[in-house]
């Protein structure tokens, strides 16, 4: 069963998700990912797929919500380092370009930066 | 026992716990039955012998049910106490206290009270009209024979009984206590290694070596590693890359060919044999839908579609043909590639390694081919002391 | 030689965890035949939102009864998985299998299911006999994609 953990630097808010992100795990870190959208303050959510095996259309539902939910109150949503079958899935979605994707820190850093 | 439950259950008792399976628990192997297909037809064949299941499947999970419930349930899995019944390779579910799952790969069973999953299966009779073919997804072992006509799939698959004009998918080895009387139908094919005490009428196929303890006699043998056979190696085709040694006798006389084809993937060779056999197919296929097309307008409306799609298989088999053989083109023959033959080889054996050929036309004892500038030379004695 | 087709049918309780389990297991059991990595992959993929499928629609939430997995395997040729449930099926959201399944807008939160099985595979069908619903697929499958066997 996957974790989520957390972390902030400054205005960006680091989600580590570990583990596979399926119908089974959505419902409690869809839960969890609520509070910290509620009480969190920053400017940009990294979310980091790096430990994610596998992802099915629960999981990038869920992904889509919270890209919706902080595209309403001007925040912006990347994922960081998807393996190759979620980039494989999303793009099998047509949702490659509905998302940032970022792949290295060097491109994160240049991202956020920006 | 949710709050709903509570107006239900008189003070002091409590509730009843039920196990649901997720297998069949009165699965009996001894008494199956044929099973009608999608099609409405009888399939006599395949009559489910095992019951497989995979690792980490869920297999059963106790629930709390009221009183009222247990009357439509099946008493014998209707409990005081949740207690599973957790025998050998099964688990706890670790997300669920209640569940039990499976821990290896095997077949699931009830065995003295307890929910068991078996690595190995024990065929403990033929494999035949009363079993049906058996596929499983762990090793076999058949105590007793495989008939003709039936198929056995497994991991490593040992036989005890004879093989006859058997189907064996073995993706570890396959061994046999009896040996192989093949009735030129029987093919068997094992991904690391295959042993059999005797073997004729048949195909063998694997990627590892294969081993007779007597003789082969009259089989294709298609083999990636090496070909041992201690006595007798006498008509059939071997295709192999590997060294072959045959310990007292090669070839059956002018009478019975026996053939190499060495140097060579093997597999190559057999997916070569399919292609022409489907170009072979096709074009008769396409000669017939000709003559068809030929009859009048309507017949032409009618079959040239046919035609067109027969036609472009044929061309693609062709297409395949040809990568096959600029494959063949660019093998080199491996160096370990040689016949060793202690004892004798009679005439009308053929070898061929890479593109060189070689029939033997005069009685030879303790000999080996092999391969020297292009050309099969035949050296003495079979092995350097 | 030509291989007979090898099926094997597994059956497990139409719940996430459980489903996926079994899921992972039976990848396990086809990479035995399937060599290429980015098949296997489609297969879990399939399988995956094929019984997500049936955990969310086929059965009330409260009482979940079974899923039936099935994959058949024709050496060198094709594999057909057949996902069934004996629950509600496809009677509340029909589907007219004559057109491409449509893909839902990218903002969509839900109901990529469907989409993505048939973007996978080369035969989509629904099948209802008795009280059993059946999604059918077939992936096609050239020789290369198998274990050298075949």
């Amino acid at each position: 069963m996957g974790g989520l953990s957390v972390e902030q630097q400054g205005d960006i808010l680091h989600l580590g998700v570990d583990g596979e992100l399926t119908q089974q795990v959505v419902p409690a870190i869809r839960k969890q990912c609520d509070k910290l959208l509620e009480i969190g303050v920053f400017t940009h959510l990294v979310v980091d797929l790096s430990g994610v095996p596998f992802i099915d259309s629960s999981g990038i539902g869920l992904l889509v919500s919270i890209n919706s939910r902080l595209k309403g109150g001007g925040k912006h949503m990347l994922l960081y380092r998807p393996s190759d079958q979620a980039v494989k899935t999303l793009d099998l979605v047509q949702l490659l370009d509905f998302f940032t994707i970022i792949h290295t820190e060097d491109e994160l850093l240049t991202v956020v930066g920006s | 026992m949710t709050a709903g439950n509570e107006h239900l259950r008189p003070e002091g008792v409590p509730m009843p716990w039920y196990l649901e399976h997720h297998f069949d628990p009165d699965f009996d192997h001894m008494h199956l039955k044929p099973r009608e297909t999608e099609s409405g037809k009888v399939d006599h064949y395949n009559l489910g012998y095992a019951q497989n299941v995979v690792h980490g499947q869920l297999l059963a999970e106790l629930k709390e049910v009221s009183q009222e419930e247990t009357a439509g349930l099946d008493s014998r899995y209707v409990y005081e106490k949740p207690v599973l019944p957790c025998g050998p390779n099964c688990a706890i579910d670790p997300a669920n206290s209640h569940a039990i799952v499976a821990a290896a790969n095997g077949y699931v069973f009830y065995n003295e009270g307890l929910i068991t999953v078996k690595k190995m299966l024990n065929v403990r009779r033929d494999v035949d009209f009363h079993t049906g073919n058996v596929v499983f997804v762990n090793d076999i072992a058949v105590h007793g024979s495989v008939r003709t006509g039936f198929e056995v799939h497994g991991n490593n698959v040992l036989v005890k009984g004879v093989i006859e004009g058997a189907r064996i998918h073995a993706r570890g080895a396959l061994a046999s206590e009896t040996g192989v009387k093949g009735q030129k139908s029987a093919q068997l094919y094992a991904a690391k290694a295959i042993r059999l005490p005797f073997c004729e009428n048949a195909q063998l196929r694997t990627h590892g070596n294969v081993m007779i303890d007597t003789s082969c006699l009259h089989t294709d043998v298609y083999v990636s590693g090496s070909l041992v056979v201690k006595e007798r190696l006498q008509g059939g085709t071997v295709y192999t890359s590997g060294l072959v040694y045959v310990m007292e006798q090669l070839g059956g006389g002018q009478g019975t060919p026996t053939q190499f084809v060495m140097g060579y993937d093997p597999f190559l060779f057999s997916k070569l044999r399919d292609v022409e056999a489907s170009i072979k197919n096709l074009k008769s296929k396409v000669d017939s839908l000709e003559t068809l097309c030929a009859k009048s307008p309507e017949h032409r409306t009618e079959f040239s579609p046919l035609k067109n799609e027969a036609s472009r298989k044929l061309q693609a088999m062709h297409r395949i043909r040809t990568e096959i053989w600029e494959k063949f083109d660019a093998q080199d023959v491996p160096p370990g590639c040689r016949i060793l033959v202690p004892g004798k080889v009679r005439p009308g054996v053929e070898i061929s390694i890479g593109r060189a050929f070689l029939k033997v036309n005069d009685y030879l004892e303790d000999v080996r081919f092999c391969l020297e500038n292009e050309e099969i030379v035949i050296h003495s004695p079979a092995v350097d002391k | 030689m030509k291989q007979q087709p090898v099926k094997f049918t597994f059956c497990t309780r139409a719940e996430a965890q459980a489903c996926r389990a079994l899921v992972k297991g039976i990848v396990q059991v086809v990479s035995q035949w399937i060599v290429r990595q980015q098949l296997l992959d489609d297969l879990d993929l399939l399988l995956t939102e094929a019984c997500a499928n049936a955990v969310r629609h086929a059965y009330p939430p409260d009482s979940p009864g079974c899923v039936e997995i099935a994959v058949k395997l024709l050496p060198g040729k094709a594999v057909v998985c057949s996902i069934s449930d004996w629950g509600e099926g496809f009677r509340q959201c029909p589907l007219d299998l004559q057109k491409p399944i449509p893909l839902c807008p990218p903002e969509a939160e839900s109901g990529r299911g469907l989409y993505i099985i048939s973007n996978l595979v080369d035969k989509f069908a629904i099948l209802q006999k008795d009280n059993k619903n059946t999604l059918r697929v077939t992936i096609n499958l050239g020789s290369e994609a198998w274990a050298a066997s075949a």
